[in-house]
């Protein structure tokens, strides 16, 4: 054949119509079938794949697969045995022994034992690690952790310099699991590789920007009683658990509809309800934990004044004002503490009542005269955004002169620490326990800023950390709670539905009030 | 040439240098600390102060420049303060990805340009020139994030021909990959054409009014030798400069494509960054993406002699 300049453009011709061709997938290239990975959207990468260092609350939703504490919450945010399978705790609060579960076993095959429970003590306790709850062990927060013994292969003492109620609640916190993990998750030299954990699958890969991946441990042993929150029988029916980051919301939506992922975690409500006319995703909901608030700087020289924050409160018609910024997925809840949790009473349902008057008789009386007040929110989630907008229009009605700022959220949140705000529409993430939940609203305005500095919150939380009786801590809980409505440092509007999207081929899932997307007793169908 | 070469080459310093002070100084105006970012609503004061020590962030400005630019110059971009990992590779790896679907886009979309616009101008008022020059002017008004939502829409959902999420490897299966990369490639192609092409066509429309192109049909040459052999070197200088501009802004800057594909690309890299106020990795991308733009300039210059032998470049 002569290599002519016509047939040399054919030739070209022919190779683009090859790839062409090539390009022309069948639908399994495109949506895969199969059943043995389910796929997750991330909105944003992990960060590092160490516990409690250099977290985001993606890393908890890929780490709760792979690792394992001694102890974490269930359904109901009670704490359970998780990596221990029994907790005997002394009469003064101050020794905990936990015994390991029998046949608890790492990835790489080891045998899990209260040596190398000892082990991830000292480094979690070693200020280099960062580790991000270090002050509810330091004696920051609370008791001092004293001792981490191990007392035979199988069980751990760990010892108090105080009474704590507190310290199994502490211990099951997801945002930071002390973790069971074996000491080659480290390098020689101290450097953190991945974790080896002992949980229902294994760390196989993390793609920066693009997707972890988890296998399933064939030698898991889980532990006895019913699936309930992070504990309970569970079991890994899925090969591969594919973490994939997302980061726009439109992509993901389309990539749950056209089946290429399988699950959607804490979508917006906006986004939730559209999905519930596709018949190839479920949309399910449960009542979360993170707290949507307005919270108020007591410190300003305007809002200092009782009556006037009082009087923004009484402006509020919240249970219009929650069901509209939810888009009616959620309730009004007053506490500072969720509905999900059991220390959430009655009491804890009383509300500001909604009194334009009063609003205005309270201004009067505080002879506000229209001066400006700078309500801060940010764009980044737009339920805050919508909060702020609500709330401005139904302040207006009652002449309080109220500005919405919207920043971007880094300068937000670095406001928000500095408490450089008048009011600003603020979210916290979930904390799952009650005591946890105060912690986030009343604290010491040298330290911490944006927090409710009042010597008697400080005093009834207090209380309710170190008593080991339930009614007496559920009475200053409830004590802190009127005494929020009196002083007014915030007001809380929801807790901000969990909507999770699920493709329907799942079987099994489940959302949850702790929010992370639990992967274990969940089946994958054609 | 060589001379000018060096000296254009040279000239980078000083470039790179004004974008090394105006990126340092612009991203800490930005409020927003990044030591409270990633620590979200977690409330460890002590935690903060230990982590600004250990990334230096309390020290003065001027102090934390010095010490940043010595390690730059050694080509030492520092670690991600985000992720611990080493900017230098994360941006290389970045670039990987945005490289393959820049290039295949521009080099497609130049292709498109030239054989089309020479063909509008060629065929000027006539339908077949109405036709094109509608359909550039279409490319030209739909923003490249519109055009993948609606490939999204049409391929990934309504079709399921095609995948809308992830990004895999060439090095890992090629196959896959280039079924990863139809759909952003077409966005991007889609958007970049339109400008070329009409770039090509009044060029091209110039050109045919030439008089050694009136000579040369007086010869009694074709009409495609007329056009392809005479006319179109002619055609390519400023569309080889628009090309060129448009790799140079695309390596640095497709980022809104890359969000809406979910591709790992440098584009997302630096908006994530931006926003995690990932100081460093913000300083090592933007010097990056500065020196990249520079350099495909330079090159594109140093085309122009072999495109049209009467230019000469001289120091």
């Amino acid at each position: 054949m002569i290599w002519t300049r016509r047939n040399h453009a054919d030739g070209i011709l022919q190779l683009v119509a090859i790839a062409l061709l090539s390009y022309l997938p069948t639908n399994a290239l495109a949506a895969p079938r199969d059943t043995n990975e389910i796929r997750v959207a991330l909105t944003s990468d992990i960060r590092s794949s160490l516990p409690g260092v250099n977290r985001v609350s993606f890393t908890d939703d890929v780490l709760i697969h792979v690792v394992e504490p001694l102890v974490a919450h269930r359904d109901d945010l009670t704490v359970a045995p998780l990596a221990a399978e029994h907790v005997e705790v002394s009469d003064d609060l101050t020794q905990y022994r936990f015994t390991l579960r029998e046949g608890l076993r790492f990835h790489n095959g080891d045998l899990a034992t209260a040596a190398d429970v000892v082990y991830v003590w000292e480094r979690i306790l070693d200020p280099d690690t960062g580790f991000q709850c270090l002050p509810f062990f330091d004696g920051t927060t609370g008791a001092a952790v004293e001792s981490v013994l191990a007392e035979d292969e199988r069980t751990v003492l760990i010892s108090l310099d105080a009474p704590s109620a507190v310290f199994l609640e502490q211990l099951a916190y997801v945002q930071c699991p002390i973790a069971v993990l074996h000491r080659d998750s480290w390098d020689a030299d101290g450097n953190w590789v991945q974790p080896i954990g002992t949980g229902p699958y294994r760390f196989v890969e993390w793609k920066t920007g693009r997707y972890v991946l988890l296998q399933r441990f064939a030698d898991y042993v889980p532990s006895d009683g019913p699936a309930s929150g992070l504990v309970g029988h569970k079991v890994a029916h899925v090969e591969y658990l594919r973490f994939l980051v997302i980061p726009d919301v439109m992509a993901t939506v389309a990539a749950l509809v056209s089946g290429q992922i399988d699950v959607v975690p804490l979508l917006a409500p906006v986004n939730a309800l559209e999905l519930r006319r596709n018949r190839r995703v479920v949309a399910m909901d449960h009542e979360g934990l993170s707290r949507r608030t307005m919270l108020i700087q007591t410190d300003d020289p305007l809002l200092s004044d009782r009556r006037i924050r009082l009087a923004m409160a009484h402006a509020l018609d919240l249970e219009q004002f929650a069901d509209v910024a939810s888009l009616g997925l959620a309730r009004h809840n007053p506490s500072t503490i969720p509905r999900s949790d059991a220390m959430h009473t009655d009491v804890h349902d009383e509300s500001w009542p909604y009194d334009p008057d009063l609003a205005k008789h309270l201004l009067a009386d505080a002879g506000y005269d229209g001066e400006e007040i700078v309500l801060m929110t940010s764009r980044s989630e737009q339920a805050l955004f919508d909060l702020a907008m609500i709330a401005e229009a139904m302040w207006a009605k009652v002449g309080l002169n109220v500005r919405v700022q919207v920043l971007d959220f880094g300068t937000l949140l670095t406001r928000y620490f500095a408490g450089e705000f008048q009011v600003v529409s603020f979210e916290f993430s979930p904390r799952l326990t009650a005591i946890m939940n105060m912690h986030t609203l009343i604290g010491d305005k040298q330290v911490s800023p944006p927090r409710w500095d009042d010597p008697r919150a400080h005093a009834l939380l207090q209380q309710a950390s170190a008593t080991p009786d339930t009614a007496i801590r559920q009475a200053r809980l409830d004590d802190i709670h009127r005494l929020m409505l009196a002083e007014t440092p915030t007001i809380n509007v929801y807790n901000a539905p969990i909507i999770d999207a699920v493709s329907i081929k799942l079987d099994g899932y489940r959302p949850w009030a702790g929010a992370n997307p639990r992967l274990w007793n969940v089946r994958k169908g054609e | 040439m060589s001379t000018y070469f060096l000296k254009r080459l040279l000239m980078i310093v000083p470039t790179l240098l004004l974008v090394t002070v105006t990126v340092f100084v612009v991203m800490r105006l930005v409020p927003g600390d990044p030591v409270a970012m990633m620590l979200g609503d977690i409330d460890n004061p002590e935690l903060v102060r230990q982590m600004r020590e250990e990334l230096r962030l309390d020290e003065p400005i001027p102090v934390q420049y010095v010490d940043w630019f010595r390690r730059v110059i050694t080509l030492d971009f520092g670690e991600s303060i985000v992720t611990g990992e080493p900017v230098f590779d994360t941006m290389l790896s970045r670039l990987g990805v945005t490289a393959q679907v820049v290039f295949i886009s521009v080099a497609l979309a130049a292709i498109l340009a030239i054989v089309f616009g020479t063909l509008a101008a060629w065929r000027q008022n006539r339908a077949s020139d109405l036709a094109i020059t509608m359909l550039a002017v279409g490319s030209m008004s739909v923003p490249a994030f519109w055009v993948g939502i609606a490939l999204i829409i049409v391929f990934g959902i309504k079709l399921q021909w095609l995948p809308t999420v992830g990004y895999v490897s060439p090095l890992d299966d090629l196959s896959e990959s280039l079924q990863f990369m139809v759909l952003p490639v077409t966005a991007l192609v889609v958007a970049e054409t339109g400008a070329l092409l009409r770039m090509v066509r009044s060029t091209t429309l110039d050109v045919l009014r030439m008089d050694y192109i009136t000579a040369a049909r007086a010869r009694g040459l074709g009409e495609r030798t007329v056009l392809f052999r005479h006319a179109l070197p002619n055609t390519l200088i400023p569309t080889v400069t628009l090309v060129g501009f448009a790799l140079g802004s695309l390596l640095g800057g497709a980022a809104v494509i890359e969000t809406v594909f979910t591709l790992p690309g440098l584009g997302r890299l630096l908006v994530e960054s931006v926003y995690a106020r990932d100081y460093v990795m913000v300083q090592g991308v933007m010097i990056f993406v500065a020196a990249i733009y520079v350099i495909v300039n330079l090159l594109v210059d140093m085309l122009y002699p072999l495109l049209d032998p009467r230019v000469r470049l001289r120091a």
